[in-house]
């Protein structure tokens, strides 16, 4: 009896409470985890549309391989290419969709997904009027303070911003040298 | 320990026990997340859902869990809350998730939902439990509340901005301007210093409340 109590109960009940949470979670994982891969397909469309307004329909580019760079779509009409890249910023990995027209410019940028600090490096990265600076340049090496200043207090995040924008204009190069 | 009354134990959440100022519990998510008055009402109600669950089922279980296995028990439950709410709210509720994306996984290492498993509901019945969780949660978001409104106000001259996420149904963008814009803000204030420093004035304030009520029925008997 006290064997049973001081050695086996306690692993039995450790056992039995871990498969009932485990279970949960499997039952909670198999109903939410369809909703949320759709949400999460269809707001990347959504986006790669309101980076890109002109385009109609998307043409996935795969195996270039350029580093941090998730994801390239060409548009079908020839509007633009739209590039998905990370980097590393101070809350996390910091992912940036980034825009270029047909003419080599880049037209929009947009923070996908981002944890930086709030009130802090959230100036960089949850801030469409910071995205705006990179709005026209050339898609080439950006330097920092040249062609885009920082947030004072997030340089951080600043550097990550254009960390993440360089890569995308890295895959975007990938694509158009290929192309031509 | 004398009997508490129902109500007793939902108040004692809210100033004589409250989780991070007198029990000073919780305090690394209370010194993080306070940046912002909206992310201190996000956090709360959030630890405040999983902190009554937690202690409902843990009160349920109380005679079950054998003491040598009891740390491992609770953490596995209360990850597997936090988990599943996790989930469900990134099914269901988008807009919430994104507002509290960051913070729910911290919910699982939020010493206050421990804390009050070991000290509260593994010695109570499920409904003393139960109100014990929401009056910590109540004590807890009041105070995560009042910290970031602070801290936001006089480091960034906004109230409440970033509340549209937890209420989709406000503007975009909505913060209300409390300091004139033109005015410089603290910036300190919403780093870490200014964070222990509001941390510390609430701690004595709440200190002095809870001093001030004990003596106050004394005085009146030695008159």
């Amino acid at each position: 009896m006290s064997k049973w109590n001081r050695l086996f109960k306690p692993v039995l009940v450790l056992v039995l409470v871990c498969t009932a949470v485990s279970g949960s979670l499997a039952v909670a994982h198999s109903v939410t985890g369809p909703i949320i891969e759709e949400a999460a397909r269809r707001e990347q469309e959504a986006a790669r549309l309101e980076l890109l307004p002109e385009a109609k329909g998307f043409k996935r580019m795969l195996g270039y391989g350029v580093e941090q760079v998730s994801d390239i779509c060409v548009a079908e009409n020839g509007a633009g290419v739209v590039v998905t890249a990370k980097a590393k910023g101070y809350g996390g990995d910091m992912t940036v969709m980034v825009a270029f027209s047909a003419d080599g410019t880049i037209k929009r940028i947009k923070v996908a997904e981002q944890s930086e600090t709030k009130g802090i490096g959230s100036k960089v990265a949850a801030n469409s009027a910071y995205w705006a600076q990179y709005e026209g340049l050339p898609a080439r090496e950006l330097v920092l303070n040249e062609d885009v200043d920082a947030v004072t207090g997030a340089t951080k995040s600043s550097r990550a911003l254009l960390e993440a924008v360089n890569a995308a204009v890295k895959g975007y190069r990938a694509v158009q040298s290929i192309g031509d | 320990m004398s009997e508490k009354t129902k109500l007793g134990v939902l108040a004692n959440g809210i100033l004589d026990e409250n989780p991070v100022l007198r029990l000073v519990l919780g305090t690394c998510p209370t010194l993080a997340v306070t940046t912002m008055a909206a992310n201190g009402i996000g956090m709360g109600l959030a630890a405040t859902f999983v902190l009554l669950c937690s202690n409902v089922v843990i009160s349920a279980l109380r005679k079950i869990i054998p003491g040598q296995v009891r740390i491992p028990c609770y953490i596995t439950i209360i990850a597997g809350f936090v988990s599943v709410v996790q989930m469900l709210v990134k099914a269901f509720v988008p807009s919430l998730d994104e507002a509290l994306g960051v913070y729910l996984p911290l919910i699982v290492v939020n010493c206050i939902i421990l804390g009050r498993a070991e000290m509260f509901a593994s010695k109570h019945a499920v409904l003393d439990s139960a109100l014990d969780g929401i009056g910590m949660g109540i004590g807890f978001t009041l105070t995560l509340t009042i910290m970031g409104s602070i801290r936001e106000i006089l480091g960034a001259g906004t109230w409440l901005a970033g509340l549209d996420g937890l209420l989709p149904f406000l503007p975009e963008g909505f913060a209300i301007q409390v300091l004139p814009a033109s005015l410089d803000p603290f910036t300190l204030m919403t780093s870490a210093p200014g964070g222990f420093f509001v941390f510390g004035v609430l701690m004595a304030g709440a200190a002095w409340l809870t001093a001030r009520k004990k003596t106050a029925p004394a005085e009146e008997g030695n008159d």
